[in-house]
C-alpha cells in the first residue's frame, strides 16, 4: 500500500483545485448591480439588486416551474419543480458573476455589474 | 493479459452488464445523487478496469454501450447525451494518462481522479449547449472538488480489484 499514491496523483489533484479556485475567484471582482434571469438561453428579465424591496419572480416554461426571489441585494431560488433542486440548495448569491443554474428547467440566474452597460451607453 | 482477452465479446458484455448493475445499485442507494447532484460513479470502476486490463478500444466500447443502455433503461435521452460526452472525454484523458505516465509516475487513483473530473467537465460542456449560456460553467466550482473525492474512492476500489484479478491469473 506504500506505493499506492504517486506524485502524479497529487499533481492531478492540485491542478483540479487550481482550476476550481480560478472559477471561484475570477468573477468576484466588480460591483453587483443586476440579477439577470435566462430561460432556455433567452434573457427573461433584469432586476436591480440595489433596491431594498423584495421581488418574487415566477418562471413557468415548457421545462418546469421555478420561483426566484430577489431580496436585500441577494438572489435565491425558493422553489423548483426539478428533481435534484441544486439551485435551491446552492443558496443565495450576491457577487458579480455568481450563477444559479437549473439544468432540467433550463433556467440560469446570474449577477451582472452595471459599470459595463454604463460605459457602452456613452 | 491484454493479448488473452483482446477480442472476447462475451467478456465485454459481462463487464458492461456489471457496469449497468453498479450504476443501478448506486441510483437505488442515492436516488437523487448525493449533495449537489454529484454521483459517486461506481460504474466508472468497470471502465477503468477494462482500460487497464483490456486496452483503450475495449474501454471505449464498454463506456459507450454502458452509457446508452443505462440511459435507455433507467433514465432519459438527455441523460444519454450528458453521460456520453462525459464518458468519451473521461476515457480519452484516462487512456492518455495510462499510456504516458502509468505505472511510473501515476497510479490508478490519479487516473481515476482525472477521469472523474473529465466526466464532469464533459457533462457541463453539454449543459452549456442545453442552457445556451456560458454561465452554466460555474456549476463546475462545486463539481470539481468533489470529483477529487469520488475519483479517489473509485480509484482505490479499482486498485483493490486489479490486485485480486492479477493474483487470480
Amino acid at each position: 500500500m506504500t506505493n499506492l499514491i504517486k506524485t502524479g496523483d497529487v499533481i492531478i489533484a492540485v491542478i483540479i483545485l487550481i482550476l476550481t479556485a480560478a472559477f471561484v475567484l475570477l468573477p468576484s471582482f466588480g460591483s453587483a448591480d443586476f440579477a439577470v434571469i435566462y430561460v432556455d438561453g433567452k434573457e427573461y428579465g433584469k432586476y436591480n439588486l440595489n433596491e431594498n424591496n423584495k421581488t418574487t419572480v415566477e418562471l413557468v416554461s415548457d421545462y418546469g416551474h421555478n420561483t426566484v426571489v430577489i431580496k436585500n441585494g441577494q438572489v435565491f431560488v425558493e422553489k423548483s419543480s426539478c428533481k435534484d433542486k441544486l439551485e435551491v440548495k446552492a443558496g443565495p448569491i450576491k457577487k458579480q458573476g455568481q450563477t444559479l443554474v437549473c439544468l432540467p428547467n433550463r433556467v440560469v440566474v446570474t449577477i451582472e455589474g452595471g459599470a459595463k452597460t454604463d460605459a457602452t451607453a456613452f | 493479459m491484454q493479448q488473452r482477452f483482446k477480442h472476447n465479446t462475451a467478456l465485454l458484455a459481462l463487464l458492461t452488464g456489471v457496469g449497468l448493475i453498479l450504476g443501478y445499485v448506486e441510483s437505488i442507494i442515492f436516488p437523487q445523487g448525493m449533495a449537489y447532484g454529484i454521483k459517486l460513479g461506481i460504474s466508472n470502476i468497470v471502465v477503468l478496469f477494462s482500460l487497464m486490463c483490456l486496452g483503450k478500444s475495449n474501454a471505449y466500447i464498454i463506456a459507450v454501450v454502458k452509457s446508452v443502455l443505462s440511459g435507455a433503461l433507467f433514465s432519459s435521452v438527455s441523460a444519454i447525451i450528458y453521460s456520453l460526452s462525459g464518458v468519451l472525454l473521461s476515457v480519452a484523458l484516462m487512456s492518455f494518462l495510462e499510456k504516458r505516465f502509468y505505472p511510473d509516475r501515476i497510479s490508478v487513483i490519479g487516473i481515476s481522479i482525472a477521469g472523474s473530473a473529465a466526466f464532469n467537465i464533459g457533462q457541463v460542456i453539454v449543459a452549456c449547449f442545453f442552457t445556451k449560456t456560458l454561465f452554466t460553467i460555474y456549476v463546475l466550482t462545486h463539481m470539481l472538488p468533489i470529483s477529487i473525492i469520488t475519483g479517489t474512492v473509485t480509484g482505490i476500489i479499482t486498485y483493490l480489484v486489479l490486485i485480486r484479478f492479477k493474483r487470480g491469473i
